[in-house]
């Protein structure tokens, strides 16, 4: 008893440590959505869906998670039989007892193939420099350990009982262990109840300094998840007022930041999808949220502070630092230290860490909020970026031109700007590619030929448009990003665009028709004239349309934009847009831009264009859809120098060509630039062409072929 | 130790051609986005990092020019100088070279510079003589093109860009210091830079307060006049030949054309 | 009447500059040509000259002008402006001369128009030329009677030779103030280097993926050798390996902005050209005429850099020899 109470204390300790760590956290909100996260919580922690997408330690881990939650079950009824008792329903019922020992062979065999995965098979991504290589191996004893003095517990009862505590596995281990006296049985099924017990409750204290404090964060993690639009990065609020820009140190992470620390189970998923980690660079993402985990540790004493009941019993401090050299290590700073500084540069922003994780853990917002304090605390960013940061500051977009000229590459074209036609139903967002660099500057003049094809009336802003931050952002420079999204709101206002002032928001729920997307709905009212309260903004650029849709309503910017394959995809269902079925005789592939796909879901609209406009539909690379592999040029990386490793945009272009397509098309002016550096660089030139989706629609326009 | 560092806002050579107004024969800066002169963030960045090493110094932005300077001014301060001064007088409109350099020394010695730092030269007029003009007000030394600067006691010892390679050499303090471009990289503001900005002292300061007549400076001062302002000859704007055989001779004709060999 | 033009001539290793008697013939041309020479190496230039237009020469052989020359030139020029009264003092643009030129005017109340790129004097004055800003011309002039500085453009004027003619020699009587002598040098470290800079070179020849394979390059490094500037590359070839990450010139590479750019089969996607748009003449050689780099060329060559290049460089060889 004493032990049991000497168990649970020291585990209430630990475990009390670890929540009253997070309450030292920033606040943070994840209480929105309440339906879906019950939903996700079945879904994903009782159904195990997020493990299960990788099959064989998915199926392996579903049953070790569910055996491990009947042997609680079972646990409970062992030590209530030592009292004579037992659960009720569960304590005699054969069924449960028939389940509990399926489950034990079931775990069994799982423990047989992690222990094969982790020793032989050894996936790089299984590598942990938080807990070294034993700590994956200790629990898999132990788990291992409370399976086999369970299974000798109960063949001893049963033996004991004379067959009267029956048991699949006692009934089958008792010829095994019959032979024994009456007594041994008794000293034997007592002895390894006892071990059973101290290895169950051993298991409870080793588990929240382990890996497998998962067990226990997981369901949380999963539960507490974002239901924010997964492209928006978390605003920072009275920037102008505050005295920390960002994440230095750990405790300014929020407690949903930090809990993903201690769900994370080091699969190692995120590893393997990292485009940065698999051409050679130092960002293993799973390190990032580790080494937030580890540095919160080791600051735990200080965090916790002086007056805490952990540091007035001595045992704040989680991790100990063994060595003058750990001390030296840990108590540098966090970023430089823990995590390096490469690292944080190294990623594209590309959202497959997230989207991969099997626990809802957020690594893209971490990393933003680390290089947010890098930027504007401490002036710490590539070099090349100060170029940038000053001319979107001063020019409103990316190089040293000026932004007068930013409707330049429309002369001629007869696309008025929105100041000549205030009342335009569509408003095309050409962005700072489109407007200034010339190879998007086709992409741009293709779009407005399959808008004037469609009959769309609609106006670019012109000099008016000014670049939406999104870089800036992503790089971490969230003042820049805030300045020029703010004026680009109060352009985009001042034409009457916010589809949440109150008439429009009023006019809009009498229409809404919630069977429709988005852009269904935006294409069906196209020329009916009535909504010119609530119009569509549309854009080729998948950056500046996810922070203009997802991210500028944190700023009272609220727009119905949309992606111009998306768009596209709409004129053609709705028929306003006629095109020569299998026009395009190329082999051809797409390429899913991330900020189209993974961070906004739009996967099949862009296939469903190619499919009709070309004969051969799209012939996939191995990485598609929400498995994409970035061209590069995300997260500001585009304006960064790529100096280590291999090139993501090579190595990309190489999977392309793979599929022996003639094209690759793309929907992302950064994207089109990487891809076609990236086909330069292996020379590939008379391969493969880089086209955006609306070249290859304005060429069938131009060229209508009738077979 | 007090450090100075004179700075220039100008029409940001980026993004502007700069003109000349016909009839005023001045600069024109209406209607042209104006910055910090980009050179100037480098110099300021050079003294931000001596004054650091130095220690127990203070860096002192000076300009000269109308009110709104006062944005370039504020990024001086962003960017790490501890106040800044602005000299504004309408009677200052119009000054030459040699009457920017008299009011700036004027400035200077009456705050007791011991360092003055400038760029070689501004984006926009680029006589690059204020610097020299300053240091012989002042009559103190000028060191020019550094592209390493060091105080030691009294001295300073700076390694200057030379045609054929590089030279260390040693002077007294107070003295000139310019910047070689490109030696020094421009530091970005941190957030706490531009709040801090807007807290640091700055002051205005006019022809009286330092002692100067009107007549002595502007146009009256000047010692130069503009004559004629024409149009340049026109560059064969982007002229487009095909190759068929003589590229070469006509690409060294081009280079002939316009002195470039 | 007639003009008196003074020249500072700078010595380098014993012997006067280029730029310095490239003002001496332009002085020449405008009326009575005086130089002054300064520095050990001073009585021997001194009679040489004349050849370059020269009729007279101030000569003052002290090596304290060899240590730094601004100081103690300004002190020895000043006292010769309070001795004679020449038209002008014309100095070409150079690191010390522009110093020196600076100290002059404001010591001695004299007017200075810089970046002259042509000057008269005529019945009605002295008239400057100095171009601004790509556009403009301004046509200057000094306000005052009194000498005034015009500090020119390198290479605005041609070296002349005025075979024949001897100078006059005047040895100037002086010694130098110790105010002119507070700097020191400590050391000149001459930097051999095969070329200048990338940043700093007045001349960039740069290829991209039009040279079709990486041993063309070479064409590339001859050419800005024989124009005495940088080779550089674009992020294209530089990721295919051709060369290292230092040749880069762009958006993410060097920003460079020489007189003059010659583009060798690059197209000019906007991550390159935001590194060399501030260059002063752009020449580019591409195959494919709707190339994007001839919308900013000066000259723009539909060709294959890969034959025109080396006929370049051979070509001007041939003008230079």
């Amino acid at each position: 008893m004493l032990l049991f109470l000497a168990a649970l204390i020291l585990f209430g300790i630990r475990a009390g440590q670890l929540v009253t760590l997070l309450t030292k956290a920033r606040p943070e909100d994840r209480t929105d959505h309440i339906n879906d996260r019950i939903g996700a919580f079945f879904k994903v922690v009782l159904g195990q869906s997020g493990v299960l997408r990788d099959p064989i330690p998915g199926i392996a881990h579903f049953f070790t998670f569910w055996g491990f939650i009947l042997i609680q079950f079972g646990l409970l009824n062992l030590i209530l039989g030592a009292f004579n008792g037992s659960l009720p329903f569960l304590g005699d019922n054969r069924i449960f007892a028939i389940i509990l020992d399926i489950f034990v062979v079931l775990v069994t065999f799982s423990l047989i193939v992690f222990a094969i995965r982790r020793g032989i098979v050894r996936p790089r991504q299984l590598n942990s420099a938080l807990h070294g290589p034993w700590d994956g191996f200790i629990i898999l004893g132990l788990i291992l350990l409370v399976i086999l003095t369970l299974a000798l517990v109960e063949g001893f009862e049963y033996a004991a009982s004379n067959g009267a505590a029956w048991t699949p596995i006692g009934a089958f281990l008792h010829p095994l262990l019959g032979r024994a006296s009456q007594q041994t049985n008794i000293i034997a099924y007592r002895s390894f109840w006892w071990l059973h017990m101290i290895t169950v409750l051993g298991f409870l204290i080793y588990l929240p300094r382990s890996k497998h404090l998962h067990l226990m964060a997981t369901p949380f993690n999963v539960f507490f998840r974002s239901y924010k639009p997964k492209g928006a990065l978390p605003l920072i609020e009275n920037l102008e007022e505050r005295e920390d820009y960002g994440v230095s140190k750990v405790e300014q992470f929020t407690w949903k930041q930090l809990l993903d620390g201690y769900a994370c189970t080091e699969c190692g998923r995120c590893n393997t999808v990292c485009p940065a980690l698999n051409t050679g660079k130092p960002l293993y993402p799973k390190e990032i949220i580790l080494g937030a985990k580890e540095a919160l540790f080791v600051r735990s004493g200080e965090i916790l502070g002086k007056d805490s009941i952990y540091n007035k019993l001595g045992i704040a401090g989680i991790k100990a630092d063994k060595t003058p050299a750990e001390k030296e290590a840990h108590h540098e700073p966090m970023i430089g230290g823990i995590i390096s500084k490469e690292a944080l540069w190294a990623c594209t922003t590309c959202m497959a860490c997230v989207e991969i994780c099997p626990v809802s853990i957020e690594h893209v917002p971490k990393i933003v909020d680390m290089r947010r304090s890098l930027v504007m605390e401490e002036s710490e960013f590539p070099q090349e970026v100060t170029s940038l940061f000053n001319n979107i500051e001063r020019n409103g977009n990316p190089w040293e031109i000026s932004n007068d000229k930013r409707a330049e590459w429309a002369a001629g074209l007869e696309i008025p700007l929105l100041a000549e036609n205030p009342e335009a139903e569509v408003l095309y967002w050409v962005g700072c590619m489109g407007s200034f660099d010339r190879r998007n500057q086709q992409v741009a003049t293709s779009v407005a030929k399959v808008l004037k094809a469609a009959n769309v009336d609609f106006a670019i802003l012109g000099p008016e448009e000014t670049c939406t931050g999104d870089p800036a952002r992503r790089i971490g420079n969230e003042y820049l990003w805030q300045m020029q999204a703010m004026q680009n709101i109060e352009t985009l206002n001042g034409y009457g665009f916010n589809t949440k002032p109150e008439t429009a928001k009023a006019e809009d729920a009498s229409t809404e028709n919630a069977e429709k997307t988005e852009a269904a709905r935006a294409v069906e009212k196209l020329g009916t004239g009535t909504l010119t309260k609530h119009r569509t903004i549309i854009t080729a650029c998948p950056h500046c349309f996810n922070t203009i849709k997802n991210e500028y309503p944190q700023l009272g910017g609220d727009y119905e934009v949309i992606h111009h394959t998306v768009f596209i995809d709409n004129l053609m269902e709705a028929e306003k847009l006629k095109l020569t079925t299998g026009f395009d005789k190329r082999k051809l592939t797409y390429h899913d831009p991330c900020y189209v796909g993974r961070y906004n879901d739009s996967y099949d609209e862009p296939r469903r264009v190619l499919t009709v406009i070309n004969d051969k539909g799209v012939t996939e690379m191995g990485r598609n859809r929400n498995k994409s592999f970035c061209c590069g040029g995300g997260g500001g990386r585009v304006w960064m120098e790529e100096k280590v490793g291999q090139r993501i945009n090579q190595t990309r272009v190489n999977e392309a060509l793979g599929t022996e397509a003639e094209v690759l098309a793309a929907g992302c002016p950064f994207c089109i630039t990487m891809f076609e550096d990236g086909i330069k660089g292996v020379e590939a030139e008379e391969k493969m062409k880089v086209e955006d989706i609306s070249e290859i629609i304005a060429r069938a326009i131009e060229k209508p072929v009738t077979n | 130790m007090k450090m100075f560092v004179c700075i220039k806002q100008v029409p940001d050579p980026n993004t502007t051609v700069s003109k000349l107004d016909p009839n005023t024969k001045r600069l024109v800066r209406n209607g042209v986005s104006l910055v910090l002169d980009p050179g100037d963030e480098s110099t300021i960045s050079a003294a931000i990092k001596l004054r650091d090493k130095v220690g127990n110094s203070e860096l002192v932005a000076v300009s000269m020019g109308p009110a709104s300077a006062q944005e370039a001014m504020r990024r001086a301060l962003a960017m790490g100088a501890d106040r800044a001064i602005l000299i504004s007088d309408p009677a200052l409109a119009g000054s030459d070279a040699g009457t920017t350099a008299r009011v700036l020394a004027a400035l200077l010695k009456k705050e007791g510079a011991d360092v003055i730092f400038c760029s070689t030269e501004s984006t926009d007029g680029y006589t690059g003589m204020v610097p020299g003009g300053i240091a012989e007000v002042m009559g103190i030394p000028q060191l020019t093109f550094a592209r390493e600067i060091n105080i030691e006691g009294q001295k300073a010892v700076i390694k200057r860009v030379i045609p054929k390679g590089y030279q260390t050499i040693e002077s007294s303090l107070p003295a000139v210091i310019t910047i070689a471009s490109g030696s020094f990289e421009a530091i970005y503001p941190t957030m706490k830079g531009i709040m801090g900005a807007k807290r640091k002292p700055y002051s205005q300061v006019s022809l009286a307060d330092l002692g100067l007549e009107a007549s002595q400076v502007g146009e009256a001062g000047a010692r130069e006049q503009v004559l004629s302002i024409g149009t340049a000859e026109a560059r064969a704007a982007g002229q487009i030949i095909k190759d068929d055989g003589n590229a070469a001779q006509q690409i060294a004709e081009f280079l002939q054309r316009y002195q470039l060999l | 009447m007639a003009n008196t033009i003074w020249v500072l001539v700078e010595l380098e290793g014993g012997a006067p500059v280029r730029s310095s008697l490239e003002v001496l013939g332009k002085a020449a041309r405008l009326g009575r040509a005086e130089a002054i020479v300064l520095g050990s190496g001073a009585a021997e230039v001194a009679p040489t000259l004349g050849e370059y237009g020269a009729e007279k020469v101030y000569v003052h052989a002290d090596a304290a002008y060899d240590q730094y020359l601004t100081l103690p030139a300004v002190e020895t020029v000043s006292k010769l402006f309070a001795e004679h009264q020449p038209t002008l003092l014309l100095l070409p643009t150079t690191y010390d001369l522009r110093d020196i030129a600076a100290r002059l005017s404001m010591r001695n109340g004299m007017g200075l128009i810089t970046d002259a790129t042509d000057l008269t004097i005529g019945d009605d004055g002295l008239k400057v030329t100095v171009p601004w800003g790509g556009e403009t011309v301004v046509t200057a002039t000094l306000t005052q009677q009194r000498p005034g500085i015009v500090l020119t453009r390198p290479k605005a004027f041609s070296v002349e030779q005025y075979a024949g003619r001897t100078a006059e020699i005047e040895n100037i009587n002086t010694t130098i103030s110790a105010e002119s002598q507070t700097i020191r040098v400590i050391e000149t470290v001459e930097v051999k280097s095969e070329g200048p800079a990338l940043e700093d070179a007045a001349v960039v020849v740069s290829g991209g993926r039009g040279l079709g394979k990486a041993e063309n390059f070479h064409y590339v490094e001859e050419l800005a050798e024989i124009l005495g500037g940088a080779p550089g590359a674009t992020r294209a070839i530089v990721d295919a390996g051709w060369l290292p990450y230092s040749y880069q010139i762009g958006q993410t590479g060097k920003t460079v902005k020489p007189t003059l750019y010659i583009a060798a089969g690059i197209s000019g996607a906007i991550q390159h050209l935001a590194g060399m748009k501030g260059s002063k003449y752009i020449i580019a050689i591409n195959k494919d005429e709707h190339a994007p780099i001839f919308a900013n060329a000066d000259l723009g060559v539909i060709g294959d850099a890969v034959s025109i290049l080396p006929q370049l460089s051979t070509e001007i060889k041939r003008r230079k020899a």
